[in-house]
This record gives C-alpha cells, structure tokens and sequence, in this order.
C-alpha cells in the first residue's frame, strides 16, 4: 500500500524534497569533511559543541526512526502501554546531566577520554574494562547500525519504489558519505538540520492528527466505544510489562553511547545549565508525532476512514499520504530519514572509536591514562607526533567497514537484523550505567565491581536473547531480557564492590577523585 | 593514597535497594498466579526510585540550593508514584458491568490522563527547571 509513494498523488513533491533533502546533507557533509582535520575533529566535533547543537544533537540522536515509524505502530497495536516507553522523557535528561554530564565533560577535559569506554577504564584505573565495555558496545552497533539501514531501505522503498536492497546501499552510501569524511564534525552539524526539521514537522502533524480524528476527545470516545482496553493506561499489555518498559527506557538512557558521549564535544560545561530542560522540551514536541498518529490512525481505522492495517508500522506512512498535504507529508517522510541517518551517523562514530581507542586497551597492556595520552585526539590535535593524521585515517577507514558489514547484515538476514536490534538498548544499558552512572559518582565502586556488572550485563544479555530467539523459551508477560540483566548488573556491581570495598580508595587516581568530588 | 574505605551516600543504598525490588517483581512474574497489582506498583515505585535516587547522587556536587533540592526531588517521586497508584485505583475508562463511558480528562480517560499529564508531562516543568535553578557553574 505504500510502495512507491513517489508514483502517487503528490508523489512528485515527496521525490523533489528527498532529493533536496539529500543534497542539503550532502552539502553539509563536505564542508565538514574540508573542516575535519584530525581525530579530534573526527571524534569530539573539536570539542566546540554548544548548546543548541548539543541539545539537537542528542535528541535527533536519541529518536532514530522508531519515533516516526516504529512508534506509532507499536501504540496502533497495543494501546497506551506502549507510552511507557516515552514516559521518562521528562526526567532522563537532567538525571544523565547530573548523574553523567558534568563528570564525563570534566573527565574528557582532565584525561582526554573520547568514549564511555574510555571513561570507565580511566574511573577504574582498568584497561580489560575498557575493554569489555568497548566489545559490548560494538556487538550492539554492529546490531543498530543494520536494523537502521534496513530501515533506510523500507523507506527508501517506500517513498521511490526502488526495492529494499538498493534502498539499504543508497541510504548507507549518503551516511557514510558525510559520516567517512567529516565525522561526528558531519553528525552534528546535520543533526541540528534534522533536529529541527523533525521537531517543527512532529509538531505540525501532531495538529493534523488531531483534525482528522476530530480532536482528542472524540478520538477518545471512538476507541472507547470499540477497545477500550486500549486507553486503560497499559493499553493491551500488562502492568509489569508497562512498568518495565518505563524502567528499562529510563534507566537504559543513561548507557546509550551514541547520545551520552556526546557531552565529551561541550565546549563549555557552563552551557550543562539549560540542556535538560532545551533537550526535553525538543524531545517532547518532537514525540507528538508519536502520540497523535498512534491514536488517530486507530480511531480512523474504527471509523472506516482507512483499512486495518496489514502491518503496524505502515501507520506513520498511511496517516501521513492521506491525510496531511504532499509537502508536508514529504518533509516528515524526509525527517524520518533524518531521524535514522543522525542516528546511523552516531554509531557509526562510537563503532569507530570503540574500535581505536577501546579493543586495543586490554593487550596493549598499558594503563588507561596512557592510553589517553597516547592516542587522545585532544593530544593529537595539539601536534603530538603523526598521531593526528594516524588516528584520523583509522577512524575514517573502521567507518567504512563497520558500514559495509551493517549493510552486509541488514541485506542477508532480516531475521538476524531483527534479533541484533533487539538487543541493543539493553545491552549498552546493562553493560555501562551502573560502572558509568553510579561510578562516577561514588567512589565505594570498585574496579572488580564493574567488571562483574560489564560482565553479567554481557553474559545474560547475549544468553538470555539468543535462547529466546532460538526459541528454547518464552519468559512470563511482563519480563523482558533487558530489564532483567540490566537489574543484575546492577545487583552484581554493588555486591562485588561491597564485597572488594577495601581496595576502593586504593583504586581512585587523585584526579579522577577530585572529578569525582567538584 | 589512603586505604580507608569511602563513605556511602545515602542514594547508593536506595539504588541497590530499589534494584532489589526490581528483582522481586520480575522474580514474581515467573510463579503461576502472574503479578499482582501490588507487586506491579511497587515494581514501578521502585523504577521511580531508582531514578529519584540517581539523580540525587550526581546532584550531590555542584549544586546549589541543596536542601530545596532535595525535597523537590521528593515531591517527583511522590507525584509520579501518586500519579501511577491512581492510575490503578481511579474507575476504567469504560465501565464493565453497565457500559458507561467516563467522562474524559482533557480529552483522556481519567485513568490514562493521570499518567500522561501527571506522570509524562508534569514532570517536564519540575525537574528541567530544578536543574537550572541548583546549577552552580
């Protein structure tokens, strides 16, 4: 039904303002590209990052395309249970400002770290945690990076007809064309043109949703009167299926690297003040879409207005060719692009630099702050030696590859991309926030401590999903394998630390604990 | 470099406290007769707890106006496990037994309006704002 949306009524305009789109990054990509000189550049955008680009940035970061297409099917299909997954919204970005923010900006600037890695390897004074965590985290991008590239693909398909595969090595190709060459430099400079363009369409579409359902409460009293159990407030799921969701989405932001390294790039930790409440406020109006599709499309399903709908995720696509004008309906299919390229862009970076400066921490056997040292863009920026230049082609060569072996994933198995996707969140939750969040700020955790959380996070995780995957058992309605590990690696990191509580002191460089305490 | 073991912040405890929580209402779920709708909240309060705790403990440095803080920090956690225990107790949306529909809540039924507005959005002019009001740059 929504195949070659370029072919419909309208479907000139939508085909026009996705090739505008395109060439408006692709712009961006190459004067960031001519501006990315060295490996601080690449990985930390020169650490001039400001508010508004950091705010943008990390929202348009944080969405991917599940706000757009994901989202509004998933509450189509089991009602408000599935805003529980947003709920958090209004709290997780001043609780990663307070928790992670300030220490990771101040650690990057005091160590020269690049990535949460990194930042745990220099809290624990740890290169095989480093190292641990940057393995975890390169399982789960390899994972994302594919899941959005198939995604690309289905909307490329959709809105050109051309067919998923082509779709996936078009939509990878552009990626990795602003990725390749201008870095995390490229990532935020188009993430604040994304940002906004898919805050301003949310908004906009938010309103024509509402018309079409005949506002809220009519809304509303259409879904009543056919399934209510769909507006009780877990809508079709159960409570405990509702609140893990809430849990996992709260405490599972803290971890998600992509968005969290992203505070490294603050030029002035000063600016730390008004990022939450800017951030949540972008967030917000830009998961109106989510909300206001999700609702009216099942109401207009009710109503006889549209068909049911074959597939949940065709929610989004449907809503916006019938009811929305082309123009707009074309800026909001190209802001859903958006949203997945400025998340692609994100991984690809964090896979990159996971790969640089995190895999190689343990054999090298050296010490964190020396691996900082030696390969800190920061460092290299300054003129230290041909490390620069060496860092710079590195990153740009792990960016190509990792593209190339995500879009190699996301054409061969669509079962294998759905299965890596599905444990991306809770692995980046489960290994990193509580040596990451608590960590940084107690200085009772203890190195042995946050291998045993890295560790259990990775061991369940990976065991629990590929026994569900594989069908060897099914967990109780409301449990979920990400909720479920991200606990333990909680429970493990604080009964180990308690148990290895002496050597905490003796752990903590002297730096690292006047971070700790400022 | 002192060997003396560092003191406990009061929000560690509570995290691992709430984590164990967490656990129990999982653990439930596994026994034959599902979760109950205590176990459920007390999952979700702990949830909240969890992130109330966290948020107390970076809060801990740089800040100001520490006291008020705090108990702004308290009312979040009490307006949103307020927020989710009406949630259980107020009527559905439709009624069971006669069919009578409720009237709506800005457009909600009052059940899903007390989590959307009182949960989701609520919060959103609290906690952004506590946060710029105790930054101490």
């Amino acid at each position: 039904m929504i195949q070659g949306a370029a072919a419909t009524p309208g479907g000139g305009v939508i085909l026009w303002i996705g090739l505008a789109y395109l060439v408006v990054v692709s712009v961006i990509g190459a004067v960031a590209t001519r501006r990315t000189r060295n490996a601080a550049d690449f990985f930390l955008a020169g650490r001039a990052v400001g508010l508004v680009a950091l705010s943008l940035s990390i929202m348009a970061g944080t969405l991917s395309g599940f706000a757009f297409i994901g989202g509004p099917g998933l509450l189509y299909s089991v009602g408000l249970g599935a805003l529980f997954i947003i709920l958090p919204a209004a709290l997780t970005h001043a609780m990663s400002a307070w928790a992670v923010g300030r220490r990771l900006r101040l650690l990057g600037e005091i160590r020269n770290v690049v990535t949460l890695p990194g930042a745990i390897g220099a809290r624990y004074r740890s290169p095989g945690a480093q190292s641990l965590a940057g393995a975890a985290i390169l399982v789960a991008v390899l994972g994302y990076m594919a899941t959005n590239f198939l995604a690309l693909g289905i909307i490329l398909d959709a809105v050109l007809g051309m067919g998923v595969t082509p779709g996936i090595w078009l939509g990878m190709g552009v990626t990795l064309a602003y990725a390749a060459g201008g870095g995390i430099l490229a990532g935020i400079w188009t993430d604040i043109f994304q940002g906004l363009l898919m805050a301003v369409g949310s908004v906009l579409i938010f309103g024509f949703a509402l018309e079409a359902g005949g506002g809220l409460g009519n809304i509303s009293t259409t879904i009543l009167a056919a399934d209510p159990q769909f507006l009780e407030p877990w809508g079709h799921l159960s409570p405990l299926g509702a609140f893990s969701f809430y849990f996992v989405f709260a405490l599972g932001a803290l971890g998600q690297p992509h968005v969290v390294h992203k505070f490294f790039m603050l030029r002035d930790p000063a600016v730390l003040r008004w990022y939450p409440l800017l951030t949540t406020v972008a967030l917000m109006a830009t998961l109106l879409l989510f909300v206001g599709v999700g609702l009216a499309v099942k109401a207009l399903v009710i109503q006889g207005a549209i068909p049911p709908l074959a597939e949940a995720d065709q929610a989004t696509p449907i809503f916006l060719l019938n009811f929305t004008p082309p123009l707009l309906a074309a800026l909001v299919l190209a802001g859903a692009v958006a949203a997945v390229m400025s998340t692609v862009n994100s991984f690809m970076n964090v896979g990159a630099a996971a790969l640089l400066y995190d895999l190689p921490a343990a054999w090298k056997r050296r010490s964190a702050t020396e691996e900082g040292r030696a390969h800190s863009p920061s460092n290299a920026s300054r003129g230290l030696g041909t490390q620069a230049s060496h860092d710079l082609g590195l990153g740009r060569l792990y960016t190509v590859l990792l593209s190339l072996a995500a879009a190699l994933i996301a054409q061969l198995s669509g079962t294998l991309v759905a299965f890596l996707a599905i444990f991306g969140w809770g692995l980046f939750a489960s290994t990193l926030v509580p040596a990451l969040a608590v960590g940084l700020n107690w200085e009772g955790a203890t190195r042995v401590g946050a291998l045993a959380s890295i560790g259990t996070g990775l061991v369940v995780t990976l065991t629990g999903e590929s026994l569900g995957y594989l069908g060897v058992y099914a967990l109780p309605a409301g449990v979920t394998v990400s909720g479920l590990s991200l606990v333990l690696s909680f429970l493990a990191f604080f009964a180990v630390s308690y148990l290895t509580r002496a050597s905490a002191a003796s752990g903590l460089d002297p730096d690292i604990r006047a971070m700790m305490e400022s | 470099m002192s060997d003396r073991i560092p003191p406990t912040p009061w929000p560690v405890p509570g995290i691992a406290l709430a984590a164990g929580i967490l656990l129990f209402g999982y653990v439930w779920a596994f026994l034959p007769h599902g979760v109950p709708a205590g176990v459920a909240w007390l999952f979700m309060a702990a949830a909240i707890g969890m992130m109330i705790a966290l948020m107390a403990l970076g809060a801990r440095s740089a800040t100001v106006h520490r006291t008020a803080l705090g108990w702004i920090l308290l009312g979040t956690f009490f307006l949103l496990c307020g927020a989710f225990a009406l949630a259980f107790m107020l009527p559905p949306g439709v009624d069971p037994v006669t069919g009578e529909v409720a009237a709506l809540w800005w457009g909600l039924p009052p059940r899903a309006a007390v989590v959307v507005y009182g949960a989701g959005v609520l919060p959103l002019f609290i906690i952004p704002i506590a946060y710029a009001w105790t930054f101490r740059r």
